[in-house]
Protein backbone atom coordinates (compact mmCIF):
# COMPACT_ATOMS: atom_id res chain seq x y z
CA UNK A 1 0.00 0.00 0.00
CA UNK A 2 3.32 2.14 0.58
CA UNK A 3 3.68 1.86 -3.14
CA UNK A 4 0.26 3.06 -4.13
CA UNK A 5 0.84 6.40 -2.33
CA UNK A 6 3.67 6.89 -3.73
CA UNK A 7 2.66 6.51 -7.04
CA UNK A 8 -1.22 7.06 -7.23
CA UNK A 9 -1.57 7.10 -11.08
CA UNK A 10 -0.64 3.38 -10.97
CA UNK A 11 -1.79 0.43 -8.46
CA UNK A 12 -1.72 -2.90 -9.13
CA UNK A 13 -4.25 -4.97 -9.93
CA UNK A 14 -2.91 -8.18 -9.04
CA UNK A 15 -1.14 -7.06 -5.58
CA UNK A 16 -4.65 -4.78 -4.80
CA UNK A 17 -6.78 -8.13 -5.65
CA UNK A 18 -4.02 -10.18 -3.56
CA UNK A 19 -4.46 -7.84 -0.70
CA UNK A 20 -8.19 -8.06 -0.78
CA UNK A 21 -8.50 -11.56 -1.09
CA UNK A 22 -6.15 -11.85 2.23
CA UNK A 23 -8.18 -9.32 4.23
CA UNK A 24 -11.21 -11.76 3.05
CA UNK A 25 -12.82 -9.92 0.62
CA UNK A 26 -15.21 -12.08 -1.70
CA UNK A 27 -16.56 -11.30 -5.41
CA UNK A 28 -16.39 -7.66 -7.07
CA UNK A 29 -14.94 -6.59 -4.27
CA UNK A 30 -12.76 -3.19 -5.38
CA UNK A 31 -9.75 -1.86 -3.37
CA UNK A 32 -8.26 0.77 -5.82
CA UNK A 33 -9.92 2.97 -8.19
CA UNK A 34 -8.52 1.76 -11.10
CA UNK A 35 -10.24 -1.42 -11.30
CA UNK A 36 -13.92 0.50 -11.06
CA UNK A 37 -16.43 -0.75 -13.80
CA UNK A 38 -14.91 -4.00 -14.41
CA UNK A 39 -16.28 -7.47 -12.93
CA UNK A 40 -13.23 -8.80 -10.16
CA UNK A 41 -13.86 -12.03 -8.81
CA UNK A 42 -11.77 -11.95 -5.44
CA UNK A 43 -11.69 -15.41 -4.13
CA UNK A 44 -9.64 -17.04 -1.51
CA UNK A 45 -7.28 -18.84 -4.44
CA UNK A 46 -5.77 -16.07 -4.55
CA UNK A 47 -3.66 -15.00 -1.83
CA UNK A 48 -1.84 -18.87 -2.39
CA UNK A 49 1.55 -19.45 -3.80
CA UNK A 50 1.75 -22.26 -6.55
CA UNK A 51 5.10 -23.53 -7.37
CA UNK A 52 6.52 -25.17 -10.06
CA UNK A 53 9.63 -27.09 -11.41
CA UNK A 54 11.01 -23.82 -13.97
CA UNK A 55 12.25 -26.05 -15.81
CA UNK A 56 9.29 -28.22 -16.51
CA UNK A 57 7.53 -24.73 -17.14
CA UNK A 58 10.01 -23.53 -19.89
CA UNK A 59 9.40 -26.97 -21.37
CA UNK A 60 5.80 -26.55 -22.00
CA UNK A 61 6.12 -22.87 -23.38
CA UNK A 62 5.68 -23.54 -27.00
CA UNK A 63 6.85 -19.50 -27.96
CA UNK A 64 10.50 -20.33 -26.21
CA UNK A 65 12.16 -21.41 -29.22
CA UNK A 66 11.43 -18.64 -30.61
CA UNK A 67 12.45 -15.66 -28.78
CA UNK A 68 16.17 -17.66 -28.03
CA UNK A 69 17.91 -15.49 -30.66
CA UNK A 70 16.20 -12.16 -30.29
CA UNK A 71 18.36 -9.20 -29.02
CA UNK A 72 15.90 -6.36 -29.22
CA UNK A 73 12.02 -6.18 -27.35
CA UNK A 74 10.39 -5.11 -30.65
CA UNK A 75 12.56 -8.41 -32.84
CA UNK A 76 11.30 -10.49 -29.63
CA UNK A 77 7.35 -9.16 -29.97
CA UNK A 78 7.76 -10.00 -33.73
CA UNK A 79 8.84 -13.68 -33.17
CA UNK A 80 6.20 -14.27 -30.76
CA UNK A 81 3.68 -12.96 -32.83
CA UNK A 82 4.72 -14.65 -35.74
CA UNK A 83 5.39 -18.18 -33.41
CA UNK A 84 1.68 -17.52 -32.20
CA UNK A 85 0.43 -17.65 -35.50
CA UNK A 86 1.92 -20.70 -36.77
CA UNK A 87 0.25 -22.54 -33.62
CA UNK A 88 -3.35 -23.72 -33.77
CA UNK A 89 -5.58 -22.62 -30.75
CA UNK A 90 -5.86 -25.76 -28.53
CA UNK A 91 -9.35 -26.88 -27.76
CA UNK A 92 -9.95 -27.74 -24.19
CA UNK A 93 -10.15 -31.43 -24.17
CA UNK A 94 -13.42 -33.29 -23.33
CA UNK A 95 -15.22 -29.81 -22.97
CA UNK A 96 -17.64 -28.56 -25.14
CA UNK A 97 -17.41 -24.69 -26.00
CA UNK A 98 -20.22 -23.73 -24.43
CA UNK A 99 -19.00 -25.01 -21.30
CA UNK A 100 -16.27 -23.43 -21.55
CA UNK A 101 -18.45 -20.07 -22.54
CA UNK A 102 -20.88 -20.68 -19.15
CA UNK A 103 -17.55 -20.98 -16.96
CA UNK A 104 -16.27 -17.34 -18.71
CA UNK A 105 -19.51 -15.71 -18.45
CA UNK A 106 -20.56 -17.28 -14.99
CA UNK A 107 -21.99 -14.10 -12.72
CA UNK A 108 -20.32 -13.57 -9.14
CA UNK A 109 -22.03 -12.32 -6.05
CA UNK A 110 -21.14 -8.76 -5.95
CA UNK A 111 -19.61 -7.05 -3.05
CA UNK A 112 -20.56 -10.22 -0.92
CA UNK A 113 -18.22 -10.13 2.38
CA UNK A 114 -16.43 -12.72 3.70
CA UNK B 1 3.13 -14.30 9.57
CA UNK B 2 4.70 -17.69 8.81
CA UNK B 3 4.25 -19.59 5.30
CA UNK B 4 4.36 -22.87 5.36
CA UNK B 5 6.48 -23.11 2.84
CA UNK B 6 6.60 -26.49 0.53
CA UNK B 7 9.85 -25.49 -1.11
CA UNK B 8 12.46 -25.56 1.99
CA UNK B 9 13.31 -29.09 1.24
CA UNK B 10 14.17 -27.87 -2.25
CA UNK B 11 16.25 -24.68 -0.84
CA UNK B 12 18.05 -27.12 1.66
CA UNK B 13 21.68 -26.92 0.47
CA UNK B 14 21.23 -23.05 -1.25
CA UNK B 15 22.62 -19.98 0.61
CA UNK B 16 22.12 -17.21 -1.85
CA UNK B 17 18.54 -17.14 -3.09
CA UNK B 18 17.32 -14.47 -5.64
CA UNK B 19 13.77 -14.21 -6.08
CA UNK B 20 13.09 -12.41 -9.24
CA UNK B 21 9.99 -11.00 -10.63
CA UNK B 22 9.07 -12.35 -14.45
CA UNK B 23 6.51 -10.06 -15.92
CA UNK B 24 7.40 -6.81 -15.03
CA UNK B 25 5.62 -3.57 -13.48
CA UNK B 26 5.04 -5.12 -10.02
CA UNK B 27 5.77 -8.60 -10.16
CA UNK B 28 8.34 -8.14 -7.28
CA UNK B 29 5.91 -7.19 -5.21
CA UNK B 30 4.35 -10.73 -5.45
CA UNK B 31 8.06 -12.46 -3.97
CA UNK B 32 7.71 -10.15 -0.57
CA UNK B 33 6.28 -12.31 1.25
CA UNK B 34 8.66 -15.42 0.70
CA UNK B 35 10.92 -13.12 0.77
CA UNK B 36 10.99 -12.18 4.49
CA UNK B 37 10.32 -15.51 5.32
CA UNK B 38 13.53 -16.73 3.64
CA UNK B 39 15.19 -13.58 5.12
CA UNK B 40 14.04 -14.89 8.53
CA UNK B 41 15.12 -18.61 7.72
CA UNK B 42 18.45 -17.09 7.62
CA UNK B 43 18.99 -17.52 3.94
CA UNK B 44 20.85 -14.12 1.76
CA UNK B 45 18.27 -13.01 -0.34
CA UNK B 46 17.81 -10.64 -2.99
CA UNK B 47 15.39 -9.23 -5.11
CA UNK B 48 15.47 -8.43 -8.68
CA UNK B 49 12.60 -7.72 -11.26
CA UNK B 50 12.39 -7.75 -14.87
CA UNK B 51 11.66 -3.49 -14.96
CA UNK B 52 9.18 -1.45 -17.04
CA UNK B 53 11.36 1.81 -16.01
CA UNK B 54 13.70 3.38 -18.10
CA UNK B 55 16.80 1.34 -16.46
CA UNK B 56 18.77 1.70 -19.23
CA UNK B 57 18.65 5.75 -18.91
CA UNK B 58 19.44 5.88 -15.11
CA UNK B 59 22.95 6.92 -14.36
CA UNK B 60 23.01 6.46 -10.61
CA UNK B 61 22.55 3.22 -9.25
CA UNK B 62 24.96 0.25 -9.26
CA UNK B 63 24.90 -0.06 -12.67
CA UNK B 64 26.13 -4.03 -13.78
CA UNK B 65 25.54 -3.89 -17.57
CA UNK B 66 23.85 -0.88 -19.53
CA UNK B 67 20.67 -2.71 -19.30
CA UNK B 68 20.69 -4.17 -15.67
CA UNK B 69 20.96 -1.65 -12.44
CA UNK B 70 20.88 -2.16 -8.50
CA UNK B 71 18.33 0.51 -7.62
CA UNK B 72 18.57 1.71 -4.04
CA UNK B 73 17.21 4.97 -2.16
CA UNK B 74 20.48 6.81 -3.34
CA UNK B 75 18.59 7.27 -6.80
CA UNK B 76 18.51 11.44 -7.87
CA UNK B 77 15.24 11.62 -9.63
CA UNK B 78 10.81 12.34 -9.55
CA UNK B 79 9.18 9.11 -10.85
CA UNK B 80 5.64 8.68 -10.95
CA UNK B 81 6.12 5.16 -12.30
CA UNK B 82 8.86 3.19 -10.64
CA UNK B 83 7.72 0.63 -8.31
CA UNK B 84 11.09 -0.87 -7.90
CA UNK B 85 12.63 2.28 -6.58
CA UNK B 86 9.58 2.87 -3.96
CA UNK B 87 10.06 -0.54 -2.77
CA UNK B 88 13.68 -0.01 -1.66
CA UNK B 89 12.55 3.71 -0.34
CA UNK B 90 9.40 1.68 1.83
CA UNK B 91 12.55 -0.96 2.96
CA UNK B 92 14.40 2.35 3.94
CA UNK B 93 12.13 4.37 5.47
CA UNK B 94 9.90 1.25 6.87
CA UNK B 95 12.15 -1.16 7.72
CA UNK B 96 15.34 1.38 8.29
CA UNK B 97 17.16 -1.20 5.51
CA UNK B 98 19.00 -0.61 2.72
CA UNK B 99 18.17 -3.32 -0.13
CA UNK B 100 18.93 -2.84 -3.68
CA UNK B 101 16.64 -3.58 -5.58
CA UNK B 102 17.81 -5.20 -9.28
CA UNK B 103 16.15 -4.31 -12.17
CA UNK B 104 16.63 -5.88 -16.18
CA UNK B 105 15.45 -3.69 -18.53
CA UNK B 106 13.23 -5.15 -21.00
CA UNK B 107 14.84 -6.24 -23.87
CA UNK B 108 15.64 -9.12 -26.02
CA UNK B 109 16.40 -12.49 -25.16
CA UNK B 110 20.28 -12.38 -25.37
CA UNK B 111 20.80 -9.25 -23.34
CA UNK B 112 18.82 -10.83 -20.37
CA UNK B 113 20.08 -14.14 -20.86
CA UNK B 114 23.59 -12.03 -19.70
CA UNK B 115 22.28 -9.95 -17.42
CA UNK B 116 21.30 -12.92 -15.50
CA UNK B 117 24.24 -14.59 -15.76
CA UNK B 118 26.00 -11.21 -14.68
CA UNK B 119 23.74 -10.62 -11.53
CA UNK B 120 24.21 -14.60 -10.46
CA UNK B 121 28.03 -14.54 -10.94
CA UNK B 122 27.77 -11.02 -8.86
CA UNK B 123 25.33 -12.38 -5.78
CA UNK B 124 26.83 -16.03 -6.07
CA UNK B 125 23.16 -16.86 -6.39
CA UNK B 126 22.82 -20.89 -6.19
CA UNK B 127 18.81 -20.36 -6.65
CA UNK B 128 16.20 -18.69 -8.16
CA UNK B 129 12.34 -18.19 -7.59
CA UNK B 130 10.94 -16.48 -10.28
CA UNK B 131 7.64 -14.69 -9.02
CA UNK B 132 4.37 -14.16 -11.49
CA UNK B 133 1.71 -12.00 -10.14
CA UNK B 134 -1.40 -13.98 -12.00
CA UNK B 135 -0.32 -17.00 -13.29
CA UNK B 136 -0.18 -16.45 -17.38
CA UNK B 137 3.46 -17.63 -16.87
CA UNK B 138 2.36 -21.36 -17.10
CA UNK B 139 -0.09 -20.76 -20.71
CA UNK B 140 1.94 -22.89 -23.14
CA UNK B 141 1.11 -19.84 -26.13
CA UNK B 142 -1.31 -22.07 -28.20
CA UNK B 143 -4.56 -20.74 -26.26
CA UNK B 144 -7.03 -18.03 -27.78
CA UNK B 145 -6.48 -15.68 -24.49
CA UNK B 146 -3.17 -16.39 -23.00
CA UNK B 147 -2.71 -13.46 -21.25
CA UNK B 148 0.50 -10.89 -21.27
CA UNK B 149 2.33 -13.55 -21.57
CA UNK B 150 5.15 -12.42 -23.29
CA UNK B 151 7.48 -10.77 -20.45
CA UNK B 152 6.96 -13.98 -18.55
CA UNK B 153 8.32 -16.37 -21.43
CA UNK B 154 11.16 -13.86 -21.80
CA UNK B 155 12.30 -14.11 -18.09
CA UNK B 156 11.43 -18.15 -18.20
CA UNK B 157 13.51 -18.40 -21.48
CA UNK B 158 15.99 -16.94 -19.38
CA UNK B 159 16.52 -18.41 -15.89
CA UNK B 160 15.83 -21.42 -17.95
CA UNK B 161 19.16 -20.99 -19.59
CA UNK B 162 21.03 -20.57 -16.72
CA UNK B 163 21.76 -24.70 -16.10
CA UNK B 164 24.53 -23.96 -13.66
CA UNK B 165 21.79 -22.54 -10.96
CA UNK B 166 21.32 -25.48 -8.97
CA UNK B 167 17.60 -24.89 -7.95
CA UNK B 168 15.03 -22.79 -10.13
CA UNK B 169 11.80 -22.23 -9.28
CA UNK B 170 8.33 -20.84 -10.53
CA UNK B 171 6.03 -19.22 -7.79
CA UNK B 172 2.67 -17.92 -9.13
CA UNK B 173 0.49 -15.59 -6.81
CA UNK B 174 -3.48 -14.62 -7.83
CA UNK B 175 -4.89 -17.16 -9.54
CA UNK B 176 -8.02 -16.13 -10.96
CA UNK B 177 -7.00 -12.38 -10.83
CA UNK B 178 -6.05 -11.53 -14.32
CA UNK B 179 -9.20 -11.22 -16.41
CA UNK B 180 -7.91 -12.16 -19.80
CA UNK B 181 -6.42 -15.71 -18.84
CA UNK B 182 -8.36 -18.65 -20.75
CA UNK B 183 -8.21 -20.44 -17.07
CA UNK B 184 -9.59 -24.03 -18.46
CA UNK B 185 -6.32 -24.10 -20.61
CA UNK B 186 -4.51 -23.76 -17.29
CA UNK B 187 -5.24 -27.19 -16.32
CA UNK B 188 -3.97 -29.67 -18.97
CA UNK B 189 -0.63 -29.67 -21.09
CA UNK B 190 -0.76 -28.84 -24.55
CA UNK B 191 -0.35 -32.36 -26.89
CA UNK B 192 2.53 -29.51 -28.64
CA UNK B 193 4.29 -29.16 -25.42
CA UNK B 194 7.14 -31.20 -24.72
CA UNK B 195 6.15 -32.37 -20.99
CA UNK B 196 4.74 -35.44 -22.83
CA UNK B 197 4.97 -37.93 -19.97
CA UNK B 198 2.35 -37.38 -17.05
CA UNK B 199 3.71 -36.56 -13.76
CA UNK B 200 2.25 -36.56 -10.50
CA UNK B 201 0.25 -33.49 -9.58
CA UNK B 202 -0.54 -33.12 -13.29
CA UNK B 203 -4.31 -31.91 -13.55
CA UNK B 204 -6.28 -33.08 -16.86
CA UNK B 205 -10.25 -32.62 -17.63
CA UNK B 206 -12.70 -34.87 -17.22
CA UNK B 207 -14.72 -35.21 -20.21
CA UNK B 208 -17.72 -34.48 -18.27
CA UNK B 209 -16.28 -31.30 -17.41
CA UNK B 210 -18.22 -28.87 -15.54
CA UNK B 211 -17.90 -25.79 -12.71
CA UNK B 212 -17.91 -28.16 -10.09
CA UNK B 213 -15.42 -30.22 -11.24
CA UNK B 214 -12.81 -27.47 -12.13
CA UNK B 215 -13.51 -26.80 -8.39
CA UNK B 216 -12.70 -30.16 -6.75
CA UNK B 217 -9.44 -30.50 -9.24
CA UNK B 218 -8.18 -27.34 -7.73
CA UNK B 219 -8.80 -28.65 -4.35
CA UNK B 220 -7.17 -31.85 -5.13
CA UNK B 221 -3.56 -29.12 -6.33
CA UNK B 222 -4.30 -27.36 -2.79
CA UNK B 223 -4.06 -30.79 -0.96
CA UNK B 224 -0.95 -31.90 -2.81
CA UNK B 225 0.90 -28.36 -2.77
CA UNK B 226 2.84 -29.78 0.01
CA UNK B 227 5.08 -30.20 -2.56
CA UNK B 228 6.05 -28.91 -5.38
CA UNK B 229 3.57 -29.94 -8.45
CA UNK B 230 5.80 -30.72 -11.65
CA UNK B 231 3.70 -29.48 -14.68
Amino acid sequence: MYIFDQQPDYPSVIASSVISAARGEYGNYHLIKRTQGSNLRISPLMPMYWFFDLPAVARQNLLLASLRLTHTVDEAWTAMQKARQTLPFRKIAGASTAVVAQFHQRPTQSNMVR
Amino acid sequence: MNLNLPILDMLKGSRNILIAGMGGGFDVLSGLPIYFELESLGFDVHLANLSFSDIAGLTDGEVLTDTLVGVTTDLQGVYDYFPEYFLAEWFYDERNEEVTIWCFEKTGARPLIKNYQRLVQHLGIDAIIQVDGGVDSLMHGDEPQPGTIFEDSLSLLAVNELKTVPVRLTACLGLGIEPEVDYPYLFETSPNSQNRVPSKGRVRFSKKCHRTAILRRLHCIFLTSSRTIQV
